[in-house]
């Protein structure tokens, strides 16, 4: 954790903010499964442990998403100016635990249905729209987990493919977008409140965000937009 | 690299934590939520028990297809639902694809005082279109029709999954 971001451990704006960001999807989804013990007292069907897993991973990882492409867009200069200027490494941290937990999602998911079936199953593995909406949505959900990794690997690699090569890691706003209507469409608690109206915040504020950053990029002289 | 290393392994080491609990083998014994077979679900419908398929998936899902006569409750419908709907019900069978979400809902309503609550044996309904039992499919047949078809399988279940196959 950078020295800039320990700093704000302090800040009870910040603070709060982030316990409330975080606590959200917890408190949302543990009053789907409480009381929680029934699950490990009593047998339950294989795999239903690791499936409400993966939506918690779920959750956490458009949270995470959300934070880190909010940070992405504001730039240094709008950071610097909000006090919020955490590092390269804060934004490095959180975008590779957000392919993580992205990641895990995914595999807890195909893992709990292995469990399940007794089969591997290849087929949400596969793109594919043609075999009904709940196939589509998350055939849309592995689009935006590969598009992250090539975010992520376009951020990895910059220095070493140019300057123009930065703007790929720019493929991660679609990704996100992507993953967010994937959970608001698909999962059930995503539309429970509190946590729907986290999500509506979450797409209101990205979508204000980028439209000021292309308004900025286009209304000041080059070298004074935030990067 | 070492700057955010902390953040990368936090995450790991919480998941993998979370993960050796779920994976926890099950306790044998007493189920959370009983299941009931696809034979003794079309034996109450032959009886003319109340039988009551409560499909636990996504309205655009329920549209596209369902067991004939379901209703479609999802997990966070069920805290504003009026469960007088299920109260005299002989058995309320919960279910989804491979039947995670209607295990969640079956032990909702279970929590909301529907304690005839069951999920398939056979999970979900793709397990009830493997034992070639019909469905309403949007666009196919009425509900009515489909409705119908459950009634008369129940009756023949062997001509009915010959119907199927």
């Amino acid at each position: 954790m950078s020295a800039a971001l320990a700093r704000h451990w302090r800040d009870p704006l910040i603070i709060g903010g982030l316990l409330a960001v975080l606590g959200v999807p917890f408190v949302t989804w543990w009053s789907t499964v409480d009381p929680v013990s029934e699950y490990f007292r009593y047998a339950v069907p294989d795999g239903q442990r690791v499936y409400l897993l993966s939506k918690l991973v779920g959750l956490y990882a458009v949270i995470g998403f959300w934070i880190q492409a909010s940070y992405g867009i504001l730039g240094i200069t709008w950071r610097r100016q909000l006090r919020i200027e955490w590092g390269l490494g804060f934004h490095r941290g959180l975008g590779l635990s957000v392919l993580l937990l992205a990641a895990c999602h995914a595999m807890l998911f195909v893992a709990a249905v292995g469990m399940r079936t007794k089969h591997f199953p290849v087929q949400y593995l596969q793109i594919s729209f043609e075999d009904g909406f709940y196939r589509s949505m998350i055939a849309l959900g592995l689009i935006a987990l590969l598009v992250t990794l090539v975010a992520v690997i376009a951020a990895l690699t910059r220095s070493r493919f140019g300057p123009y090569f930065r703007y790929a890691h720019w493929v991660a706003l679609p990704a996100f977008l992507l993953a967010l209507f994937h959970s608001w469409r698909i999962g059930s608690e995503t539309r429970m409140s509190p946590l729907s109206v986290l999500y509506l915040l979450m797409l209101l504020s990205t979508t204000g965000l980028i439209v000021m950053r292309a308004f900025w990029a286009r209304g000041v002289p080059e070298g004074s937009q935030p990067r | 690299m070492s700057d955010y290393q902390p953040q990368v392994t936090g995450a790991a080491v919480t998941v993998l934590g979370m993960l050796l609990v779920a994976c926890a083998e099950s306790p044998p014994g007493q189920p959370l939520i009983p299941v009931v077979s696809t034979d003794e679900v079309l034996n109450l419908v032959r009886d003319g028990k109340k039988v009551v398929f409560v499909d636990a998936r996504e309205p655009a899902e329920f549209a596209e297809e369902h067991i004939p006569g379901a209703i479609n409750v999802t997990l966070r419908d069920i805290e504003s639902m009026d469960t007088d709907v299920l109260a005299d019900a002989d058995v309320v069978i919960a279910y989804c694809l491979k039947d995670f979400r209607g295990f969640e809902v079956a032990r909702a309503l279970d929590r909301a005082g529907i304690h005839a609550a069951r999920t398939l044996k056979e999970q979900g309904i793709n397990g009830w279109k493997a034992r070639g039992l019909p469905t309403y499919v949007a666009g196919h047949q009425s509900s009515v029709e489909a409705v119908n078809r459950l009634r008369a399988c129940a009756r023949d279940p062997e001509t009915c999954a010959k119907q199927s196959t």
